[in-house]
């Protein structure tokens, strides 16, 4: 063997071997050298390429800041009154157990605000097209017939159908139009809630509504709209053709 | 029974012995437990997401295309699980679909030509803050390499494939491979400090 064909398989293989390279090696402490450089090099390349994707996309919104928005209605001018006719102490005092209470909310809530984040980041990674003309019903009809699902004619036009894959299962993924409103429809039969979560991050307003035995759906929006009224429409038109779990 | 994902040593496209998942999955009867299956097999994706993603990205070198290019792999995955008899081998199945569905990518799509020096100037920008800073030299000239060097070297280091399952995925004679790795780490020894090899054969005529 000549040095330039044991160059050029060790530079192609520099893991690899064979016997007329072992041979080659044993004679020239050249090439035995420009293994040893090789495969340093290639346990280089192997470090260089392995790269931590989740620390290359932190300058990017990868995961977005979404928060669960709370079902009660917001505090009343009598409520704000009450503040702040009582003393600093009581208020301060109030303050803590506040804190305390809100340490409790997010903590059972932390699951479930995965999901809804889940949801947003799927939506916003989503590359949507910009359709001129509404989508023929088959093609929705062909996505939801994938998930064993059927609905019903809506009132609303049908902008965007596809198939995603979402937490390891494979989910319809649709797009309705709601006045000006484009309304996102996610139907995930594997997500289980015990009630409707509301949540709001990255400019969308959203629902996810438990679909008894079914999982929940979940809808939402870049505008403001009533994702409730749209997720109970959604919801009534969907029949789901496998029994309930 | 449900799928099971787990860590062994094994080799690296030869002897060396590195860390790796590696994945596998016992097969359950479809009959008796189809939903736990595709629960398992759901797993098994999203666990190998993170190599499938790194994988995309150094054929890309854009990291929006990666993720497209491993969701549409996913997919399309997803969709033939069935075919998947051995799920000691959903690593290479997978990554050969994701390599398939790059190079189909542009077969579909009328992509916008960049010019490489801004990719390689955003990239390495990103790059720099994924630590290493040791490495970043080299991970420039990595993203430097023509697709036709680029290509079977990740194949080969990220992938593991083999020189013959190169050959058949790139529609390449084997001596034509092993001159292509040749060349591409030829390139890159300058970078680390080395002299580089004289290239003096034509591709393909390899011994």
């Amino acid at each position: 063997m000549k040095c330039s064909d044991a160059h050029v398989a060790i530079g192609a293989e520099p893991q690899g071997t064979s016997p007329e390279i072992e041979q080659h090696l044993r004679e020239c402490d050249s090439c035995a050298q420009y293994r040893r450089e090789m495969r340093e090099l290639d346990t280089q390349i192997y470090r260089a390429m392995k790269i931590d994707m989740a620390a290359l996309k932190a300058d990017e919104p990868a995961r977005p800041s979404v928060r669960l928005v709370a079902n009660a209605p917001s505090a009343s001018p009598s409520r704000q009154s009450w503040m702040s006719s009582v003393s600093r102490q009581w208020a301060m005092a109030a303050s803590v157990l506040v804190a305390v209470g809100v340490i409790f909310v997010l903590w059972g809530a932390l699951p479930r605000h995965s999901l809804a984040a889940d949801v947003v980041a799927h939506v916003i990674s989503e590359p949507m097209p910009s359709p001129e003309s509404p989508l023929p019903s088959p093609a929705l009809e062909g996505v939801l017939q994938g998930a064993n699902v059927k609905m019903d004619p809506i009132s609303h036009e049908v902008l965007f159908a596809q198939t995603c894959f979402f937490r390891g299962r494979l989910v319809p993924h649709f797009v309705v139009r709601s006045g000006d409103a484009a309304v996102t429809v996610l139907v995930l039969q594997n997500e289980q809630l015990k009630g409707p979560e509301h949540f709001e991050g990255n400019g969308y307003d959203g629902v996810i509504v438990p679909v008894d035995g079914h999982g929940s759906i979940a809808v939402l929006s870049r505008k403001r709209i009533d994702t409730d009224r749209q997720a109970q429409e959604i919801l009534s038109a969907l029949h789901f053709l496998t029994p309930a779990a | 029974m449900a799928g099971r994902v787990g860590l062994q040593k094994c080799g690296f496209h030869g002897n060396v012995d590195r860390e790796r998942p590696v994945l596998y999955m016992i097969q359950s009867r479809p009959d008796e437990s189809g939903e736990r299956l595709e629960d398992a097999f759901g797993r098994l994706l999203e666990s190998l997401r993170p190599d499938l993603v790194r994988f995309a990205y150094w054929l890309a070198r854009d990291r929006a295309i990666a993720e497209d290019v491993v969701q549409e792999a996913m997919l399309r995955a997803w969709r033939a699980r069935l075919e998947l008899k051995d799920a000691a081998a959903a690593r290479h199945w997978m990554l050969t679909i994701v390599r398939r569905e790059h190079a189909r990518l542009y077969e579909r799509k009328r992509l916008v030509t960049v010019d490489l020096s801004d990719v390689v100037a955003r990239e390495d920008a990103a790059l720099a803050r994924a630590g290493d800073g040791e490495l970043l030299d080299l991970r420039g000239a990595i993203l430097r390499l023509p697709d036709e060097y680029r290509e079977p070297l990740v194949m080969q280091v990220l992938g593991g494939y083999s020189t013959a399952e190169i050959a058949k995925e790139m529609n390449l004679s084997t001596p034509a491979v092993l001159t292509r790795l040749f060349r591409a780490r030829n390139r890159l020894r300058e970078i680390y400090g080395l002299t580089p090899d004289v290239d003096c054969e034509p591709e393909g005529q390899m011994p």
